[in-house]
């Protein structure tokens, strides 16, 4: 009888792998599989949210202009940013445009902690210790040129940047602003580390390939105003890119919307099918990483992107007739009515990319070698570009810049707008040249256009920095803000 | 005493015979088995029962012939040859076999009764034969005194009365039935009366049980009576903990059981919850619709959620554990109320903690109705009609029409917002006629003339009639019970018919029970219990509309056709003329056309068996085992046609075509529909087996019960769901898509943006297992000392456990002290009992439970689940991040308890006291946001909850024929956040917090208001006195506390009052000291009715008494109208006045829950029906009796956070019912 009620019990109880149960649906990582599968996370590449990635230097950069008919009707933090207000969040209001970085941080440093204990090839998992090292630096760039002061070599030890954080623990608290000087520091560390260890080829270029990070690291160094530093980054981004079986290549404009091109039809809503209406149009991405800048017809009435933003008058006046890239601007509101005064608005980029662009790599090249006196470099480069935007007898650089340095850099940097108006990188420039004595008399202004009357909102330098979100600072009270 | 059953059967081969065995009762004593493999073939049995049910089989045709040659053999070899040659079988007591001597015989075919009789010739045994077993039983001697009986001759017997403590009764009748003489006994108790010998004595008196003596031929006698429990029922009171049952005087923990007659009578719901209200102290039911978890099957209209004895826990769910029949279910809703006998609430960790982790919010065991051992059968058919109505749409007050279109006219803004933003928005008829009036398109009196037909609409009969209907529920039981001492059963078969206030919606469910119980002999029992529920639902495509919409559209026009209405999904005409036009699809929005155009059904089963067997072993072990099963496979079945307007939607985000002469290319299927089918499964089992062991020495001085055990149950849910396109019903074809090209978006769509989100397959799938290790001990001595002690280990299988984590036992130890039968107490004559009780235990929650880990625990993103992801593949994202600093929430809990009756019953009652100390409390913790990783589980801070509970019954009034009994249920509970890590840093955070360090959980703050300045904006006091209207300018001090959402004070207040064959019960629930914030204005900017897909857009009326001019701030405090978003925000905050003190005002109220009469049919008119019992009665619910607030806010109807008032469904239901007996 005992027996009998003894192996009833054991029945259950001491069968060993009872409890042992691998659930469904979830599991942790133990394989360098597992790592893999993490850092293919759609969220390193494509941010969908309304207010993602570049959202607000989309409104900050001075290349744009509101039309006040369709401004007020804009999220009020993409409006704030527009009027350079001190205050863009509101305690309660995470911003999201931010935490979306940070929760990708946690998994890059999750990765660099882990990685190397799992099981699984070697290689494999050097491989992407150095992509999360990578995919780190690229966001602590990002973050540092939003919070902290430009680069500047004198003072970046002591400017207050953005909190370090190196592991993957979400019980950690007090945090402290490192210095803009720590920022960079850990940024070059990551991605020189990184760079001997990726990949040349083999993955989608959503994933950090080598010759990303090396683009990448160039264009840190210009950032840091080290052009000479970042040249044979920049030099070996091109030469190692090649080695993907499809690489990276400017589409030539001047075939892309000549009858038979592959971006026509022109939408008379989000006009020629170019890269910047296809999300999954790698073709000039070294680092693919995208955001929706699109209005989309959503019921909250409410804009996001770029759909109130026009272009100024200044920055319409850089581009020449022939120019190809004004093809992507429409002169009609998104109801389709004409918009008053001729003002240009971009509507053919719905997803803006915001990672490592060839076209960026070139300009940045041409910058540096410009910036470093190779002036027929520079202008090779900045041709280079040019003349798959435009026909080629438009496409040279006038002799009488390409002959001066300064003048070649500003050229240089008005290029930079007719490429990426209306997407955000014009911001970041605005606040590099900020400590670049040949920009420094720049003034910034911001219109609002409306029949009322045009308000005009003129930078003031400390908001060249923007503040920290109280969201963070409340939780954190031995942050300081920024002025 | 001890019997034996002898028993040679060597095994249950098949089912030959084998009830009919079990199923002999032996004169006098049940038979007990002498043979341990008896029980092995009683463990077999309950096997072969689980399968083949309770039938009887029939004997094999053997023969009933025996041949034996044998010499000095004993009895026992006779039997075994007569098994084997006849197939039946003995049962005696071993004893008498024992003494038995050998016998020698020698036959050939002798008939099995003849052979008996030669076996035991010379054996002090007679036989008996029935039904295939022999029956052994020691010869009675024959007694033959032939003397004739003496005739009685009367004689005085005296006597006294007294009570069980000595105390003489006095008036107490002694009648003599025979002599018919009679006797009262006088103050000291004594009485004298003329009997014959055998007559009998009835002595009764008031608040006494009635007894009868013999008498005998004493001279003088004493007769104890005892009190009679007027109050409670005579049989004892009993605690199921699940795991055991304990008699109230032995239970030293926090046990409450509700009054099953309330509990019943409350046909108005379905749902057990809130059946319990106000019958249970420390038991709060959160009423009203805000507190009600998601609707299930079965016919309860939604589960209400319930505290026990206050909120320990935070972010896990603070419901408590609900156990049917000894094991813990998820849905109560697959039991019929009416099925339940008996429940009980353990409340402190002597009750509970037995239950393990789960019981950390208190454990509420129910039990189903068993059947009767009387012979006949019972059939009870019970069956109410309860009428709900319809929604009581006045409640929330709304603009009139005239009203609404004046202040559409006020705040008109075509300069801020001008025609051309608005080509996206939304554009309501009224908005309509003032734009076109100032583009210039019509004239102001054109206009004016529109708007004024406007006024004169009211759409509210419309919203009542076509949008809702009545409501109300059936519900009727046909139950049959019976049984005998060795098998007794109860069925029941019940249908509950629910007709929702949504249109066209079904509801059906059909409950079948069957409660059986064998007990073949005193040493083995086994109970089954099986219940089945099934029902079905459908719903057809009924928006959610209530009077907040604009008032002035109808939905149908005199004609009674149905009303177009495109608008109210957005896009301005001319947008939507061009989107039709280029992909040929009609834009239209008809909701009544809709009504058709989507339906969903549903299908739920649900099974759920429980055998509890238990077989007593040997010298007062016993082994009890419980085994549950339970399988609820459903079904939903949703199909939306294309003419649907989300379809229509969805196809021209998947339409391109470039203008309207191009022929469109439509990516999604344009015939057919979305069929969309989802099957979830989920099942679970229950083993337990115990080893208990009982003692009790010199006559239950001590009496001793140990138990031990081993539990282990598994959870498995699985849910697959699959949608086909363009899915034609008729012929159950459906179309091929691309899902690759449609996950990428279809760029140049006519409307663009469009995202398809149609997954054709999903899977979910999750399994978790438990092993439990438990001991138990009760110890009683003399009645009067208790002693309860319980010890309970866990071990999950949940993902991310640490086995280190997983040793945590869960213990408690109580004592009880029966102080009022102490000798040396010396108690006042009035007082029946005082007990006093102390419990002091460790419950704790797993923090696994949670869905936390220590570590990362990854989600999968399917390549389909995001269209984006095809750039890199199937991918992991973190799901949950690890807390590495996780460990166990505990509570300890101390409870004194004081259970008193007095005046002879007329009033008893139990209080509590206790304290819970929660530390590590497991609680959604929002991670530094540094690292935004959401919410994560962790142990956030310390709470402790102190309360006192009251229950009181009394019996006021007794007379012949009416009777009044009262009560008194209370509870308070006061609770405190120690520590806590998520502490408010500002003042907004503060305002929308629950939890608040050194308050009560679910705080509420305000801001101090201070007035509307000279531009109608709010302005607050701060806490240095300086008054502001600045923005976010408040500081975590700036807002004052204003008290707890959850009433610290609770209760019920029930009388019953009883006049011959009627019976008026009146429930009265309370809840009181808690606040909420009153529902205010909240629209101070922007365009009046500017939100389209939705059917909102009238306002609160309160909108009409703002600042509307410079002075008015002397006499309103209700802020300006702001037409301009970007002003309005830069320069005030309107919550400065929304979420003031003056706006947070007492939730304090009280309601009769029910009222209920009951009619029992007279005994006269039974015997013409001849049925022995039948009842009517009648319920009202839902009577607002006094609130604190003066705003007409009931709170049961809103959201105390935010101030929002919901619609009750229904104002008050009227049930009707019946219950025969036959």
């Amino acid at each position: 009888m005992l027996g009998l009620l003894i192996s009833g019990i054991l029945l259950t109880s001491c069968k060993k792998d009872f409890l042992e149960v691998i659930p469904k649906g979830s599991l942790i990582a133990t394989t360098a599989a597992d790592y893999d599968l993490l850092l293919s996370f759609n969220g390193f590449y494509f941010n969908s949210a309304v207010d993602g990635s570049y959202m607000l230097p989309l409104a900050l950069g001075d290349e744009v202009a509101a039309e006040g008919s369709l401004f007020g009707n804009t999220n009020i933090h993409m409006q704030r940013a527009f009027r350079w207000e001190p205050v863009i969040y509101e305690p309660t209001e995470e911003p999201y445009y931010i935490g979306t970085q940070l929760s990708l941080l946690y998994t890059c440093n999750k990765v660099i902690e882990e990685v190397m204990n799992g099981a699984g090839d070697e290689l494999q998992k050097r491989q992407l210790l150095a992509e999360a090292k990578a995919g780190r630096a690229f966001l602590y760039f990002h973050l540092i040129n939003l919070f902290g002061k430009p680069y500047n070599a004198a003072t970046a030890a002591t400017d207050p940047g953005f909190p370090l954080i190196t592991r993957a623990d979400v019980t950690g608290n007090h945090y402290t602003r490192a210095s803009v000087q720590a920022i960079y520091d850990l940024v070059v560390s990551d991605l020189q580390a990184a760079i001997p260890d990726l990949p040349l080829t083999g993955k989608p270029r959503v994933r950090i390939l080598k010759s990303g990070a090396e683009g990448l690291l160039g264009k840190v160094y210009l950032f840091m105003g080290k052009p000479a530093a970042a040249l044979p980054f920049l030099n070996a981004a091109f030469t190692d890119m090649a080695a993907q079986p499809t690489p990276p290549r400017l589409y030539d404009y001047n075939v892309e919307l000549a009858p038979g091109g592959s971006f026509l039809p022109v939408s008379p809503t989000a006009g020629p099918v170019n890269p910047g209406n296809k999300y999954d149009d790698l073709t000039e991405s070294l680092m693919a990483k995208t955001f929706y800048s699109g209005t989309g017809r959503s019921n909250i009435n409410v804009f996001y992107g770029n759909s109130a933003l026009v272009l100024t008058p200044e920055a319409a006046a850089l581009f020449t007739a022939t120019d190809k890239r004004l093809q992507l601007y429409s002169a009609n509101k998104p109801d389709g009515s004409p918009n008053p005064g001729g003002r240009i608005r971009k509507y053919a980029v719905t997803y803006t990319k915001f990672g490592l662009q060839l076209p960026e790599l070139y300009l940045l090249s041409a910058e540096c070698k410009a910036r470093t006196n190779d002036l027929a470099g520079a202008k090779a480069d900045v041709e280079y570009l040019r003349n798959r935007r435009m026909p080629n007898a438009d496409a040279l650089v006038p002799t009488a810049i390409a002959g001066d340095q300064a003048s070649l850099i500003r050229f240089i940097i008005d290029e930079r707008i007719r490429e990426f108006a209306a997407e955000g990188y014009r911001w970041f420039d605005m606040r590099r040249l900020s400590t670049d004595p040949l920009f420094s008399a720049l003034v910034y202004k911001h219109t609002i256009y409306a029949d009322a009357g045009n308000e005009v909102i003129t930078l003031t330098p400390e908001r060249l920095v923007l503040r920290l979100p109280p969201y963070y600072l409340d939780k954190n009270p031995e942050m300081r803000d920024n002025p | 005493m001890q019997k034996s059953a002898y028993c040679r059967r060597s095994s249950f081969a098949g089912n030959r015979g084998l009830t009919k065995t079990l199923f002999v009762t032996v004169p006098g004593n049940a038979v007990s088995c002498c043979d341990r493999k008896l029980i092995v073939r009683a463990m077999k049995l309950i096997i072969f029962l689980l399968t083949a049910g309770f039938l009887v089989g029939s004997a094999r045709g053997l023969s009933q012939e025996v041949s034996l040659s044998a010499k000095n053999v004993s009895l026992e070899t006779v039997f075994t040859v007569i098994k084997q040659q006849t197939g039946y079988v003995t049962f005696s007591n071993k004893k008498l076999l024992n003494n038995s001597k050998p016998v020698s015989l020698n036959v050939r075919n002798m008939p099995l009764a003849e052979f008996l009789t030669l076996a035991l010739k010379n054996e002090p045994l007679q036989f008996m034969i029935a039904n295939n077993t022999i029956v052994l039983s020691r010869k009675e001697p024959v007694t033959t005194t032939g003397a004739t009986p003496e005739l009685p001759a009367p004689f005085t017997l005296t006597g006294v009365v007294h009570d069980a403590k000595g105390v003489p009764l006095a008036n107490i009748n002694v009648v003599a039935k025979g002599s018919n003489n009679g006797a009262v006994t006088d103050d000291s108790g004594r009485f004298s009366i003329l009997v014959n010998t055998g007559d009998v004595l009835y002595i009764t008196g008031i608040g006494f049980e009635r007894r009868e003596i013999k008498v005998t031929g004493a001279r003088n006698i004493s007769i104890v009576l005892q009190y009679r429990m007027v109050v409670m029922d005579t049989a004892a009171i009993v605690f199921n903990t699940g795991y055991q049952k304990l008699d109230k005087e032995r239970a030293a923990g926090a046990f409450a059981k509700p009054d099953m007659k309330i509990f019943m009578a409350r046909s108005g719901t379905m749902d057990v919850v809130s059946r319990l209200e106000g019958l249970v102290p420390g038991l709060t039911v959160m009423a009203g619709p805000y507190n009600t978890r998601s609707p299930v099957g079965f016919g309860v209209a939604g589960n209400q959620k319930a505290v026990i004895r206050g909120t320990s826990t935070i972010s896990l769910s603070a419901d408590p554990l609900f156990v049917v029949n000894g094991v813990a279910v998820t849905d109560m809703s697959m039991f019929n109320p009416d099925d339940i006998q008996d429940i009980t609430v353990l409340k402190d960790a002597s009750a509970a903690a037995i239950w393990g982790p789960r019981a950390a919010n208190g454990v509420i065991t129910i039990t189903t109705r068993s059947g009767n051992r009387d012979k006949r059968l019972t059939f009870n058919y019970r069956s109410f009609f309860n009428y709900l109505g319809k929604p009581d749409f006045d409640y929330n007050p709304v603009l009139s029409t005239p009203q609404f279109i004046s202040v559409a006219k006020e705040t008109f803004a075509p300069d801020i917002y001008s025609w051309s933003s608005l080509s996206d928005g939304f554009i309501a008829p009224h908005d309509r006629i003032l734009y076109d009036a100032s583009r210039g398109l019509i004239s102001s009196a054109q206009a004016a003339a529109s708007l004024d037909s406007l006024s004169a609409i009211n759409n509210i009969q419309q919203v009542r009639d076509i949008w809702s209907r009545d409501a109300f529920q059936t519900n009727h039981v046909l139950s049959v019970s019976g049984g005998s001492n060795i098998y007794n059963f109860y069925g029941s078969l019940s249908y509950t018919g629910t007709q929702s206030d949504q249109p066209g919606a079904t509801n059906n469910a059909y409950r079948i029970n069957l409660n059986q119980e064998l007990t073949p002999n005193n040493r083995i029992r086994i109970g089954l219990t099986t219940a089945l529920s099934y029902a079905r639902t459908s719903s057809k495509n009924i928006p959610s509309i209530q009077n907040t919409f604009l008032p002035y559209q109808l939905f149908k026009d005199q004609n009674g056709n149905s009303i177009n209405m495109p608008y109210v999904n957005g896009f301005s005409d001319s947008l939507r003329a061009s989107y039709e036009a280029r992909g040929r699809i009609s834009l239209n929005y008809n909701p009544i056309a809709e009504i058709n155009y989507a339906r969903n059904s549903g299908k739920n089963l649900a099974v759920n068996v429980t055998t509890n067997a238990e077989i007593k072993l040997w010298k007062g072990i016993s082994f009890i085992g419980t085994y549950g099963y339970y399988l609820a496979p459903s079904e939903a079945n949703s199909y939306m046609d294309n003419q649907a307007y989300s379809q229509r939607r969805v196809l021209l985000g998947y339409t391109v075509a470039p203008t309207p002469s191009s022929t469109p290319v439509y990516y999604l299927p344009t015939t057919g529909g979305t069929f969309q089918q989802q099957n979830t499964n989920q099942r679970a089992w229950t083993v337990r087996n115990q080893l208990v062991y009982n003692w009790n020495a010199k006559e239950n001085r001590h009496l001793l019960n140990l138990q031990l055990g081993q539990e282990a149950n598994e959870q498995f849910a699985s849910s697959r769901s699959a949608t086909s396109f363009g899915y034609d019903e008729r012929l159950q074809t459906y179309a091929i898509l691309d899902f690759l090209t449609l996950s990428k978006g279809i760029s140049g769509a006519v409307i663009p943006g469009g995202s398809f989100m149609g997954q054709p397959f999903y899977s979910t799938e999750a399994l978790n297992r438990f092993t439990s290790y438990f001991a138990l001990a009760n110890y009683t001595f003399a009645g009067k000392y208790v002693l309860n002690a319980s010890w309970r280990v866990d071990h999950s299988s949940l993902i991310g456990k640490d086995k280190s984590s997983q040793d945590r036992p869960i213990w408690s130890i109580g004592g009880k002290w029966l102080l009022s039968d102490e000798k040396f107490v010396k108690m006042p004559s009035w007082v029946d009992l005082v007990a006093i009780r102390a419990t002091y235990g460790l419950a704790g929650n797993s923090p696994y439970k949670a869905g936390s880990s220590s570590y990362d625990i990854l989600r999968p993103l399917s390549a389909f689940q995001s269209g984006q992801s095809t750039l890199a593949g199937a991918s992991l994202t973190i799901g949950i991040p690890a807390n590495k600093r996780l460990s166990w929430e505990q509570t300890q809990t101390t409870n004194l308890g004081l259970d008193f009756s007095v005046l002879h019953g007329r009033i008893n009652g139990s209080f509590n006291f206790y304290s819970k100390n929660t530390t590590g409390l497991l609680g959604s913790i929002s991670v530094n946001p540094i690292t935004p990783m959401g919410d994560i589980t962790g142990n956030i801070g310390k709470l402790v909850n102190k309360g006192v509970e009251l229950s009181l019954q009394t019996v006021n009034l007794r007379t012949r024929d009416f009777s009044w009994s009262t009560s008194f249920i209370f509870s308070y509970n006061k609770n405190k956040l120690l520590d806590y890590n998520n502490y408010s840093t500002s003042a907004v955070g503060r305002l929308y917090t629950t939890y608040e360090v050194n308050f009560p959980v679910n705080t509420l703050f305000a801001y101090k208001y201070a007035g509307l300045d000279n531009l109608g904006d709010p302005r607050i006091m701060l806490a240095d006195k300086t008054i502001t209207k600045v923005k976010s300018i408040a500081k975590v001090n700036d807002v004052l506390y204003m008290g707890t959402t959850v009433p610290p004070f609770n209760g019920g207040f029930s009388n019953v009052f009883t006049y011959k064959k009627f019976g008026l019960s009146v429930n009265m629930i309370y809840n009181l000291g808690h606040v909420m914030r009153r529902d205010v204005n909240t629209f101070y900017t922007g365009r009046l009715a500017a939100t389209p897909g939705f059917y909102s857009g009238n306002i609160a009326p309160s909108f009409l008494n703002r600042w509307k001019q410079a002075g008015d701030e002397t006499h309103t405090d209700i802020p300006s109208y702001v037409a301009d978003m970007n002003v309005s925000d830069s320069r005030r905050d309107v919550t400065y006045y929304s979420l003031a003190d003056i706006n947070v005002v007492s939730a304090s109220y009280v309601k009769i829950r029910d009222i209920t009469l009951t009619y029992n049919l007279a005994p006269a008119l039974l015997r013409v029906l001849k049925i022995p019992a039948m009842s009517f009665n009648a319920q009202v619910t839902n009577f607002m009796v006094w609130r604190a607030n003066h705003d007409g806010i009931d709170p049961e109807y809103g959201i105390p956070i935010n101030g929002t008032r919901l619609i009750p469904p229904y104002k008050h239901s009227i049930s009707l019912g019946v219950n025969v007996t036959f």
